[in-house]
């Protein structure tokens, strides 16, 4: 993941995700404004449909590389102590993928 | 008039100090060069670089009130009092004023600032259509005063690693070219995490240049030819 996502790749990532990111923001603000559910289980609806956990798990995909590319340059640029940074990059890649296996497991129980 | 300059000898001072001068009688629009040789003949210890005095060699570019410009073309009507001279920001300092530039040339070299050419060469001369000539411009005036690269955050943070403004707008010169070949080499040279990419468009480097020069949008040019040719 360190050295997949960099240089040209990495740069063509962050914006790429961050395009999605707007985009799914867009959509959902729009659509919230006109669905507006009002209680618990219309919004355990909204998200129990594929298409929706499917976009959403993308949209925390996106968020996720978003923030490790973002991360990791700011640790790049600021942290030059070799063992300082590799401790930072783990506990920064620990958070994120843990955050996304949170997001998994809370999308497959409501779409199942 | 007064002027406060950073000093430092390595050989006799403990660390780096400022200090004041006095100069008295500067006309309207006199340039700061000019002050800074008057001090000079007050305090002969004191060391600053220059050679033409007219914004073209790029050798006397300091940090005036936190900015990096050119003595010799910075009047002293447009600067704040007291004025505050230092050395150019994140290169070590030879002595007072003048700066070891070894980093920066050695970032100028690793460009590759030359025509790459793999065809014969021809005859007589290259031929360029005007348009093809008109990319150059706002690339090759650059005097390599290094304002730009000093005052670039990503370059005091990596200087070893991130080649620098005046190095990217000078690896652009030669990709905008049409006469050079040497395109795919330049960009393969420049991917990775530091070479090019450290620039996070902080444009600190299009605030200092004294010629009015973009290396931000050269670097941005570098990335979407980047782009382009890796689709």
């Amino acid at each position: 993941m360190i050295t997949s996502i960099q240089g040209m790749r990495g740069w063509l990532l962050q914006r790429l995700t961050a395009l999605f990111m707007l985009l799914y923001f867009i959509v959902a603000s729009i659509y919230f404004l006109l669905a507006s559910p009002q209680n618990y289980v219309e919004w355990y609806g909204v998200f129990s449909a594929t298409p929706v956990a499917l976009l959403t798990v993308l949209f925390f995909v996106a968020v996720l590389l978003h923030a490790w590319i973002g991360l990791r340059d700011i640790v790049i640029d600021y942290v030059h102590r070799l063992s300082l940074r590799l401790l930072l990059l783990g506990l920064i890649a620990m958070v994120l993928l843990g955050q996304i296996v949170w997001l998994l497991l809370v999308v497959t129980k409501a779409v199942l | 008039m007064e002027v406060r300059i950073y000093r430092y000898n390595p050989e006799t001072d403990h660390s780096p100090y400022m200090q004041s001068y006095q100069v008295e009688s500067v006309a309207d629009g006199t340039m700061l060069l000019d002050v800074l040789k008057s001090i000079k003949a007050q305090d002969e210890t004191l060391s600053f670089r220059y050679s033409c005095g007219e914004g073209v060699c790029g050798s006397d570019a300091v940090n005036v009130n936190g900015r990096n410009l050119l003595t010799c073309i910075t009047s002293v009507n447009d600067l704040k009092h007291p004025i505050e001279i230092r050395p150019v920001t994140g290169m070590p300092v030879i002595r007072d004023l003048v700066v070891d530039m070894s980093q920066f040339y050695h970032h100028y070299r690793s460009v590759d600032p030359y025509l790459m050419v793999h065809d014969p060469v021809p005859e007589d001369e290259f031929l360029q259509s005007p348009e093809q000539r008109d990319k150059l411009d706002g690339l090759y005036e650059c005097i390599m005063c290094g304002c730009c690269t000093t005052a670039c955050p990503s370059f005091w943070w990596n200087p070893e690693r991130f080649r620098g403004p005046a190095a990217l707008l000078q690896a652009y010169r030669f990709v905008a070219d049409s006469r050079d070949q040497g395109t795919a080499t330049r960009l393969k040279a420049l991917d990775g995490p530091y070479r090019l990419f450290r620039c996070h468009t902080i444009m600190n480097c299009v605030d200092a240049c004294p010629k009015g020069l973009n290396p931000t949008h050269a670097i941005a040019e570098l990335k979407k030819k980047m782009l382009k040719d890796s689709i």
